[in-house]
């Protein structure tokens, strides 16, 4: 029977059919942050359990740690509790833990790429709800929640439902300017919040095909915002040659082993996927959101939506969110003065990204108006980006350069965004008080982000560069 | 986990669509071990600038105070899987949410928790919205067992549920004990898992 890669990793790790279109699945790889794993430590403690398989198990700090520079657990006072439990759980559990001062520390879904820690046809699981990033490898990797956190440290297995398996094809070509975050904005924006829930998408075609490998965990980073838990794209040279000779790939022998077994995982080509969804990337724009969820999205140099022009049953959301976002249907948003910057989180603050901010913003400086920041993924990419010159660029013109952590994306820190402060932030979640209370966030791509920065208001980066 | 077979309770609206787990609980609420998740429940929502309540939303209305279901619209719980969203639903009180869709993630959570998501086609959602809108206080009976809500007119709605889910609600029987009693099976596949991916069980040792 032919089948999707989505079935052909189910399968390959399905331990038992549970029924109800349940599996009892094997996970290959855990990683834990100090936020959502103290209550699973402290039942596991509570239930006399011990962590199945400390080898297949990681952990980083990333979500509460202050990215101050020159941070230590303290910092953020209400945070350090989370962090000293992460390293006292897994000190206790023999776990291996990226901690505060290590070279390797940063946001779990950055070190799983640079460490190699996802590995294509792996199951990879996290208790966060972006984990799908690395699905960018050809991992089966999906969010959970504590008590299925808990569930993988005493078992290393996870009862899962079974998603459909859903195809996204997008073909052409991106214009130039056209980022993979556009691409996936681009997504939100034809298929709205909705359209994966229940299912596992493959992301296909020759514009995916297309995207270095940091693109496609931008990518796949975002297809909980679809809905979807499930988010991947089939593993090709690019990814072999990503992985190759990083700390946690398999080397000599073994690499040829997984190498040849790796170039096995594709779908068939007379695979049948649930629902299969396609649009011309030569189509897509420089996009950014006008809302309260990631599916309200225009391109940077169209209006908002007139409410008038919507579905019925979408008006009084449109409305709530244009209230609460200070704006108006109809209206561009573009000249909007902005308050607060953002270039980070797991969706877009890896190397490729910071390169591409620095390269705009050589020779510019923030608008005095404006906070802008910049927070590398990780403090491996921190270092690169150093070795570059990078934050030298960056500082010179007026963006401050943090230390590595998921920071303004969330708030759970004391990186928030003011009440009423107009955000453009390079994160994922666009939702009403994410940021902070009252804080109104435009996601968008790290370009448009700099652009922002640059001209103090919203501007789409194509025509800033233009006049400059 | 404590049981659930049968409920009867005054239904909370809450008819908003795409409610997300940071509006059911905001990240701040989630910055020490110690704070009862239920204080950050629709805190954004519940409480004014200055602390006090908002008396106009609907947990704060003195008949909707101690409701165990919440009724909400399509998508609930989308965004962040931090379980915290569940906990401060339960710790809130509410054990029962009914709605048009749910995140996978969330929905998932609720059955760790004790907590029954009802998921329900448009039609049969409407019912429900029009009884709630036509009393005062809208008591309904949610029953586990036979996966039917029977509303103060005497209509009757059955909604779906696995028979997996059912039994974890009905029992409150702890997951992982039961997984934990599948090793042998668990220990062989494992075992030759390892012959053909040895790679994914090859690791590093711990910093010392």
């Amino acid at each position: 029977m032919p089948l999707t890669l989505f079935e052909r990793i189910w399968n390959d790790h399905l331990i038992e059919d549970l029924g109800d279109g349940v599996g009892l699945l094997q996970i290959d790889r855990h990683v834990v942050h100090e936020v959502s794993s103290p209550e699973a430590f402290q039942r596991l403690a509570a239930a006399g359990r011990t962590v199945a398989s400390p080898g297949q198990t990681f952990a980083t700090q990333d979500h509460i740690l202050s990215t101050a520079p020159g941070r230590t657990d303290t910092t953020f006072a209400l945070g350090t509790e989370y962090v000293r439990l992460l390293r006292t759980n897994c000190a206790r559990h023999n776990i291996q833990l990226f901690d505060v001062d290590d070279r390797r520390q940063g946001i779990v879904h950055v070190v799983a790429g640079e460490q190699g820690l996802a590995l294509p046809g792996c199951t990879f699981v996290c208790g966060d709800s972006h984990t799908a990033t690395v699905g960018a490898l050809g991992a089966l990797a999906w969010g959970i929640g504590s008590s299925e956190v808990e569930h993988v440290l005493a078992t290393q297995t996870l009862a899962q439902s079974k998603p459909a398996p859903m195809q996204i094809r997008v073909d052409g070509r991106l214009r130039p300017g056209v980022t993979p975050k556009d691409l996936i904005l681009g997504i939100l924006r034809s298929f709205g919040i909705t359209a994966g829930v229940g299912h596992a998408i493959e992301y296909a075609g020759e514009a995916i095909r297309a995207l270095p490998i940091e693109g496609r965990m931008t990518v796949c980073n975002m297809s909980i915002e679809l809905g979807a838990r499930f988010g991947f794209v089939a593993p090709d040279d690019a990814t072999f040659d990503y992985l190759y000779g990083k700390p946690y790939v398999p080397a000599g022998r073994d690499w040829e082993r997984a190498l040849a077994q790796w170039s096995t995982l594709r779908s068939d080509d007379d695979a049948r996927f649930a629902k299969v969804l396609e649009l011309d990337a030569s189509r897509l724009k420089p996009f950014i959101s006008w809302g309260t969820t990631p599916g309200d999205i225009v391109a940077v140099d169209e209006p908002v939506p007139d409410i008038a022009s919507l579905p019925i049953g979408r008006r009084d959301g449109a409305r709530a969110a244009l209230a609460y976002m200070g704006i108006e249907g109809g209206v561009p948003l573009e000249g909007l003065p902005v308050d607060v910057v953002f270039i980070g989180s797991c969706t877009n603050s890896r190397l490729s990204d910071l390169r591409g901010v620095a390269e705009f913003v050589r020779g510019h400086t923030v608008a005095p108006n404006v906070r802008a920041l910049v927070v590398p993924g990780s403090s491996q990419v921190k270092k690169a980006a150093e070795d570059e010159g990078i934050d030298v660029v960056l500082r010179a013109a007026g963006f401050e350069w943090r230390e590595a952590g998921c920071s303004m994306c969330l708030g759970i820190n004391d990186d928030v965004v003011p009440p009423a402060a107009r955000c453009v932030s390079t994160s994922n979640r666009n939702f009403e008080g994410r940021q902070g209370k009252g804080a109104r966030t435009h996601l968008a791509s790290p370009i448009t982000a700099a652009a922002c920065a640059i001209a103090g208001r919203i501007v789409d980066a194509g025509r800033l560069a233009e006049r400059a | 986990m404590k049981p659930l077979t049968s409920l009867t309770s005054v239904v909370a609206p809450l008819l908003r669509d795409n409610v997300d787990t940071d509006c059911i609980i905001p990240a701040e609420y989630m910055r020490s071990l110690s704070t009862n998740p239920g204080r950050g429940l629709f805190a954004r929502w519940r409480y004014k600038a200055d602390g006090a309540e908002d008396p106009g939303f609907v947990l704060n209305d003195p008949r909707f105070r101690h409701a165990e279901i919440l009724l909400a619209g399509s998508n609930f719980g989308c965004g962040s899987s931090r379980e915290n969203a569940v906990w401060a639903l339960q710790r809130f009180g509410i054990r029962c949410v009914i709605a048009r869709g749910f995140s996978d993630i969330f929905y998932g959570n609720c059955f760790k928790n004790g907590v029954l998501p009802v998921r329900l086609p448009e039609a049969a959602h409407a019912l429900i919205v029009a009884e709630v809108q036509q009393r005062d206080e809208c008591e309904v009976t949610v029953d586990v067992r036979s996966c039917r809500i029977v509303l103060p007119s005497g209509a009757t709605i059955g909604f779906d549920l696995d028979a997996r889910r059912q039994a974890q609600l009905l029992s409150g029987e702890d997951e992982i004990g039961a997984t934990l009693r599948k090793r042998a099976t668990i220990d062989a596949f494992r075992a030759e898992h390892a012959r053909r991916a040895p790679w994914l069980y090859r690791q590093s040792p711990v910093d010392a």
